[in-house]
C-alpha cells in the first residue's frame, strides 16, 4: 500500500485486528490532544517551546511521509465514531485540572469562540472563495443584537442567541445581495467598507450606547442557575469560567456538526465549484447567486452565535471589540489554519488566540513574535497548518467494489 | 426530418459598436452533429456564450424544444438540458475528477439544503447513485480516467482534461451539447481519440444534438453532419462539409487555407 496513488487505497484489504486499530486511533488522538492541551495550559516557556517543536516536527514528518499520512487519515476515517467520542470525552475532561487557573480557562473559552468565528468565515473565504475582510461586522451585529434584545425585552440568553444568529444571518443576506455584483479585489473592498460601516454605526447610533458600548449584559441562566456563579463538583469549587467553557464547547460542537454536514453535501461541493470557476459553475447548472448568498448567511449566522457568546460571557461590549483588526485576525486564522479545512481553521484559531498569551514574557516584542510566526508559516506552509484535501470517496468506492464483486 | 430540438433565429449580438454576431440562424435536430467553423474572431464562441445565457442577445430568438430561452440565466438554461465545454479548459482544478463530474450533475440536483441538513439519508442515496453514473460515464470515455477518479483534476494530462470536461457536461444527460474547440492544442493521436469520443457520445446518448466549434477540418469532416460557416459574425455558407468546402466564399474567408 503506497501513498502516491489514492485510488490504490480503495482496494486496500479490510482492516485487520479492529480492536488494535481502535486503540491506535484513540492513542494517537489522545497524544495529539495532550500535546496541544499542555501547550495551551503550561506556563513554563521552555516546556511549551519544546512541545511546540514536537508538534511542528510531527507535521513535518507527516509531510515527508505521504504514505503515513494516508494511513493516518484512513485510520481516523474508518474509526470515526470512536475518534469522535474520544475527542468529546477529552474536551469535556480538559477544564477539570484547571480549577485554580481561571485565566487559562478564560483563554480556552476565547479559543472556542475564535473557532466558531473561523469556521463561520471559512464557509465564505475557504469554501466559496469570497474574500471577506469585514467579518467582525457580523460578529458585532450578533453581539449587539443579543445584548440589546436581552436587556430591552428581558429575554433569556437562549432566546437571544438564536435571535442574534438570525439577525446576523439577515445582515449576511443584506451584504450578500449587493456584493454579488463584485468579485475578487472589488469584493474585498466592499467587505472592508461593510465592516467599517457597521463599526461606525455602532459608534454613533444612539441605541448601541456609542463608544461606551453596552454594559450589564445579563448572564445566561441554565437550570435556574446563573452561569456567573461558581459551581461545586464533588465538594470542589470551580470558577465561573468553566461554565462558559462548557457553554462554548456546546455551541462549538453544533458549529462543527453544521460545518461537517454542509461540507459533505452538494452545498459544500457547489460552493467549491463556485470558488474554482464561477462561469463553469453557472454553466453546470449551479445558481451562483444563491450559493454565495447562502455562504454569506451561514457564515454570518455562526458569527452571530460567537458574538452572542462573547457578549454574555464578558458582560460588556464596545465597538472596539469588532473593528478591522478583529476581521483581519479571523481571516488570519482561516488562512494560517488551512482554507476550506475545518480542522485547519480550528488549528488556526487555536494558534492565533494562544500565541499572544504565550508571548507575554516578551512584553513589547510579542507582536514581533506573532508577526514572525505568520511569516514563517507563509514561507514553509503556505497552504495552512492542515491544508484542505480532496473529498474522500475511498470508502464509498471500496464498498461498491466489494458489493460489485459478489 | 423531425422537429428541431434547438433553433437559433436571426441572432444578433452587439457590444457597443461591434457586431460580434449578425443575424445568425440555424436549426439543430436530434442525433445531429452541427459544426460551426470560421476564421478566428468570426463570433463562434460568442454564439455559444449567447445561447448558454452568459450574454443576453441584442436581437433574435433562441428556441429550445419550442420554448424561447432568450435572456434566461445560465444555470436555468443548463437545467433545461443545454450544456457546454469551454475553449480554454475551465475544469474545477482543485477538485477531484469525480467531484468535477458530480458538479456536472448540479443541473439535476434538487433540495440541496434540505438534504444537506435534515435528510442526509436521501443525500447518501443520491450520492451513491451519482457516483455510479459518474464512474460509468468516465469509464465509457477512458478506463484510465475512471482509475484516476480521485486524482486532482488539475493534475490530468491535456487530453484527459478535455475528456473530463466533456464528461462533466454530459453528466446531467443534456439534450444539447455544445463543444467549443475540443481539439485545440491536441496532437494527432489525441485528436483521433476525440473524434471517436464525439461519435461515441452520439451513440450513447440517443437523441442528443451536438454543436461543435472546431478549427481542425479533419475533425469536422469526420464527425459533422452539417456545417455552418461564420465570418465577421455572419453566416456565409451552410450545408454538408462537401458543399461548404467547395464554396468559393468560404475559401476566400479562410484566405486560401486548404479547406
Amino acid at each position: 500500500m503506497v501513498g502516491g496513488d489514492p485510488y490504490k487505497l480503495v482496494i486496500a484489504p479490510p482492516a485487520q485486528k479492529p480492536a488494535l486499530r481502535k486503540l491506535a486511533a484513540v492513542g494517537i488522538l489522545t497524544t495529539g490532544f495532550l500535546v496541544v492541551y499542555l501547550i495551551a495550559v503550561l506556563r513554563d516557556q521552555w516546556i511549551v517551546l519544546g512541545l511546540t517543536g514536537l508538534a511542528v516536527a510531527a507535521l513535518i514528518v507527516l509531510d515527508r511521509r505521504p504514505a503515513w499520512k494516508w494511513e493516518l487519515t484512513d485510520l481516523f476515517a474508518r474509526e470515526r465514531s470512536v475518534v469522535v467520542v474520544s475527542a468529546a470525552i477529552l474536551a469535556l475532561l480538559a477544564p477539570l485540572p484547571l480549577r485554580r487557573d481561571p485565566y487559562i480557562l478564560h483563554v480556552l473559552v476565547m479559543v472556542g469562540i475564535s473557532m466558531i468565528l473561523a469556521i463561520g468565515l471559512n464557509f465564505q473565504v475557504g469554501s466559496t472563495g469570497i474574500p471577506n475582510l469585514g467579518f467582525a461586522a457580523f460578529y458585532g451585529v450578533g453581539a449587539y443584537a443579543s445584548s440589546l434584545l436581552a436587556i430591552a425585552f428581558a429575554l433569556s440568553f437562549w432566546t437571544a442567541i438564536v435571535l442574534a444568529a438570525c439577525v446576523a444571518a439577515l445582515f449576511g443576506f443584506l451584504i450578500g445581495v449587493p456584493s454579488l455584483k463584485t468579485r475578487t479585489y472589488h469584493l474585498a473592498l466592499v467587505s472592508i467598507a461593510f465592516g467599517l460601516v457597521v463599526y461606525i454605526l455602532l459608534n454613533n447610533l444612539g441605541f448601541t450606547g456609542g463608544p461606551n458600548g453596552v454594559k450589564g449584559i445579563p448572564a445566561p441562566v441554565f437550570l435556574g442557575q446563573s452561569l456567573f456563579t461558581s459551581v461545586r463538583i464533588f465538594g470542589l469549587a470551580y470558577p465561573m469560567q468553566m461554565n462558559f467553557y462548557y457553554l462554548t464547547l456546546f455551541f462549538l460542537a453544533v458549529t462543527l456538526l453544521a460545518a461537517h454536514c454542509l461540507y459533505h453535501s452538494k452545498i459544500g461541493l457547489f460552493w467549491n465549484a463556485v470558488r474554482e470557476d464561477e462561469v463553469a459553475a453557472r454553466c453546470s447548472g449551479i445558481n451562483v447567486s444563491t450559493a454565495k448568498i447562502l455562504a454569506f448567511c451561514v457564515g454570518a449566522f455562526f458569527a452571530g452565535i460567537a458574538g452572542s457568546l462573547y457578549a454574555h460571557y464578558i458582560g460588556y461590549i464596545s465597538p472596539e471589540n469588532f473593528n478591522m483588526n478583529v476581521s483581519l485576525l479571523i481571516l488570519g486564522m482561516v488562512i494560517m489554519g488551512g482554507m476550506d479545512s475545518v480542522l485547519g481553521t480550528c488549528a488556526g484559531a487555536f494558534l492565533l488566540t494562544i500565541a499572544p498569551e504565550k508571548f507575554r514574557a516578551l512584553a513589547d516584542y510579542r507582536m514581533v513574535a506573532a508577526g514572525m510566526i505568520i511569516i514563517l508559516m507563509l514561507m514553509f506552509r503556505p497552504a495552512g497548518i492542515v491544508p484542505r484535501r480532496l473529498r474522500d470517496y475511498r470508502h464509498i468506492l471500496a464498498r461498491k467494489r466489494e458489493t460489485g464483486a459478489r | 426530418m423531425s422537429e428541431p430540438i434547438f433553433s437559433v433565429w436571426n441572432l444578433t449580438m452587439r457590444f457597443g459598436g461591434l457586431t460580434a454576431v449578425d443575424a445568425v440562424s440555424f436549426d439543430l435536430y436530434p442525433d445531429q452533429i452541427l459544426a460551426v467553423i470560421g476564421p478566428n474572431g468570426a463570433g463562434k464562441t460568442t454564439v455559444f456564450n449567447v445561447v448558454t445565457g452568459l450574454y443576453a442577445p441584442t436581437e433574435g430568438e433562441i428556441r429550445f424544444r419550442g420554448q424561447t430561452i432568450n435572456g434566461m440565466a445560465p444555470h436555468l438554461i443548463a437545467r433545461l438540458g443545454i450544456k457546454r465545454t469551454f475553449q480554454q479548459s475551465r475544469l474545477f482544478e482543485n477538485l477531484s475528477v469525480l467531484d468535477n463530474v458530480l458538479v456536472g450533475m448540479a443541473a439535476t440536483a434538487r433540495h440541496a439544503f434540505v438534504r444537506a441538513t435534515a435528510r442526509r439519508d436521501l443525500l447518501a442515496q443520491e450520492l451513491d447513485r451519482d457516483i455510479d453514473v459518474a464512474l460509468e460515464l468516465l469509464g465509457s470515455f477512458s478506463a484510465e480516467l475512471k482509475q484516476q477518479c480521485l486524482k486532482r483534476a488539475g493534475d490530468l494530462t491535456p487530453g484527459d482534461r478535455r475528456k473530463l470536461e466533456i464528461c462533466r457536461a454530459l453528466a446531467s444527460s443534456p439534450v444539447v451539447l455544445l463543444l467549443d474547440e475540443p481539439a485545440a492544442g491536441m496532437d494527432p493521436r489525441e485528436t483521433a481519440e476525440l473524434m471517436d469520443d464525439i461519435l461515441r457520445v452520439r451513440r450513447l446518448k440517443r437523441g442528443i444534438g451536438i454543436i461543435l466549434i472546431e478549427h481542425d477540418m479533419s475533425v469536422v469532416r469526420k464527425t459533422a453532419d452539417s456545417v455552418v460557416v461564420l465570418s465577421y459574425g455572419k453566416i456565409i455558407a451552410a450545408g454538408t462539409f462537401a458543399d461548404v468546402s467547395s464554396n468559393p466564399t468560404v475559401q476566400e474567408a479562410y484566405l486560401g487555407s486548404s479547406v
